[in-house]
């Protein structure tokens, strides 16, 4: 029992340490830093080692199979890298930053129980206990007075999100007279299901749902939070607990469209208008996060495109541009948090001559930054080619078309940023920009792993597909 | 459906309306939460009557609405704290005080 629920009692564990840790008040933040680096480095070999656990657990409420456990290594991979790069966390003060870390264990176990929920109580659950820990985490920074607003803000969207998305599960607990996913997909195929409350209910499940994913018209909380937030959260929410989302989505759609034609559609459409909305909103910032917000608005609409696709090659799709999005994020935010180091919240023309001020993080912003534009050497652009590949195999050629139109207007601003890191002059005063070895070496191994998959995809997607991710997304 | 099922239908949507009027027209931070409150309730009101009428022999419905209550509660106090914090800055709980930010 123990080893099928490996990755989740790690991440308990880990908890539960911090939580005793917390406890004490001459307590030094790195040592609270040291345990949560070793401890997410155990949940990352718990994570491997449950990899090819199976099992459906707790009265068929919470399913084991390789498209969970695979989705729980990338978070407690997520998980390990925010731990690494996050250091130090400037603008929390220290006594609170003990218990950020905390709050980082316990998002990472929900994270964990949504990429393998299988009834409606779980997903709320999971769910909420992501969110309390995230609105806790954006809450902590104290330097600045617009961080309380953009908390108060995030808990407030998110919290009517979720009052919404439970009232749609009420709906669908009175269609389905039930609350696992077993029992939905039962009803439905046997046709007893009262589509008055369904549709309602599935309608308002989603919302709740794009809310967290920050998908148009849901978006709105993102760039606020992203901005308010101390940049290691910002890392956080744009990194691991987005993917999150994906994760527990994907399972919902794809055990829900056989049955619901006009779900594909929808998410068809909403894709495109997230995907655009993110695109053109980004051209008008100035501070840095937000345009990585916009950025990660952008790719949860090319996800949510490829998740339509219910080809067998959809789930790898979705898997490897999940992967692929973890590591560019990554990039994006650890040299945005080596910037901090001058000053807080950096604009985009701090990056002007980080070239001549450190090399190796300018090339490794421009790998990720490339790549997320899906230039072709890199993995973005194989993840993108696998996702659009499946939409267009399941006949949205015209949404594929316009996915690929975005992408190209993505690559302007993108290019913006890579050109002001390459070709803008540094201040007069500039410096050398100095780097912690942990950045240093993790910004190369990050864009070595962002170039290596896009040139040599094959083994990484040969490993998706043995899995058999369509098999264990079937009910 | 029955006719006590369509009654307690009509009893959640009511207060789930109730909840979104006052998100609307709200400009008190306390009184949001409470228009939230709301409609969480509602979504509990409609559990415990699918629970009674549709399924009687089973107790789903009522396991998730004693934990929608609880998460309720501990929703109520994350918020309360963070409405505190904003007192302390903005020296008032009007939303329309706290708004710098420009998504």
């Amino acid at each position: 029992m123990i080893d099928v629920l490996l990755p989740e009692v790690s991440a308990l564990t880990g908890l539960l340490i911090l939580f005793f840790l917390s406890l004490s008040d001459n307590l030094s933040d790195a040592l609270a830093r040291r345990v949560t680096l070793i401890w997410s480095l155990v949940t990352v070999v718990c994570s491997f080692i449950a990899l090819d656990q199976t099992g459906l657990l707790f009265s068929e409420s919470y399913r084991i199979d390789s498209y969970s456990q695979l989705f729980k290594l990338i978070i407690a991979v997520g998980l390990f890298f925010n731990a690494l790069l996050g250091w130090p966390l400037r603008s929390i003060p220290e006594e609170q930053r003990t218990e950020y870390y905390l709050f980082f264990f316990s998002a990472g176990l929900g994270m964990m129980l949504l990429a393998s929920v299988f009834n409606f109580l779980v997903l709320y659950l999971a769910m909420e206990l992501v969110a309390y820990s995230v609105y806790a985490m954006v809450g902590m920074r104290r330097d600045r007075t617009e961080s309380i607003e953009s908390a108060v803000k995030y808990f407030l969207v998110g919290a009517v999100s979720s009052a919404v998305g439970l009232y749609g599960l009420s709906l669908i607990y009175g269609a389905a007279q039930g609350l696992t996913f077993g029992a939905l997909v039962e009803a439905l195929r046997q046709g007893t299901v009262e589509p008055r409350l369904l549709i309602p209910g599935v309608v308002m499940v989603f919302s709740s749902f794009l809310f967290k994913l920050a998908a148009f018209p849901f978006h709105v909380w993102a760039p606020d939070a992203y901005d308010g937030a101390a940049s290691p959260v910002a890392m956080f929410l744009a990194s691991v607990s987005k993917l999150a989302g994906i994760a527990a989505l994907f399972r919902i759609v794809y055990l829900l469209h056989p049955f619901l034609p006009r779900l594909e559609t929808a998410l068809g459409v909403i894709a495109i208008l997230t995907m655009s909305y993110g695109n053109f909103v980004a051209f008008r910032q100035k501070s840095a996060k937000r345009l990585f917000a916009y950025s990660s608005i952008a790719q949860a609409g090319y996800i949510l495109l490829g998740m339509i696709g219910f080809a067998a090659s959809s789930p790898q799709a979705v898997m490897f541009y999940s992967i692929v999005y973890l590591l560019m994020n990554l990039v994006l935010f650890l040299v945005t948090l080596a910037l901090e180091e001058s000053r807080a919240d950096p604009e985009i023309s701090s990056f002007a001559g980080l070239y001549k001020r450190n090399a190796l993080l300018a090339f490794s912003l421009m790998v990720s930054l490339f790549s997320l534009a899906g230039v072709p050497p890199l993995s973005g652009f194989f993840g993108k080619w696998l996702l659009f590949s499946s939409a267009a195999e399941q006949g949205h050629i015209w949404l594929v078309v316009l996915a690929i139109l975005n992408s190209v207007i993505s690559l302007y601003y993108y290019l913006f940023v890579v050109k002001a890191a390459y070709f803008g002059d540094p201040d007069k005063k500039y410096s050398p920009l100095p780097s912690t070895f942990t950045a240093r070496s993790a910004a190369f191994v990050l864009s070595v792993a962002i170039a290596m998959l896009g040139l040599f995809p094959r083994p990484l997607f040969d490993f998706l597909t043995s899995l058999n991710l369509a098999q264990a997304l079937a009910p | 459906m029955t006719a006590g099922l369509m009654a307690y239908m009509l009893i959640s949507v009511t207060m789930f309306g109730l909840g979104i009027y006052g998100l609307m027209e709200r400009r008190n931070l306390v009184g949001l939460l409470i228009s939230v409150e709301l409609m969480l309730n509602a979504a509990g009101i409609n559990f415990m009557a699918f629970n009674y009428y549709l399924m009687p022999d089973k107790v789903d419905g009522q396991i998730m609405t004693i934990f929608v209550i609880g998460l309720a509660a501990a929703e109520a106090t994350l918020f309360l704290a963070i409405v505190f914090a904003v007192f302390r800055y903005y020296r008032s709980i009007n939303v329309e005080k706290v708004d710098h930010l420009r998504g």
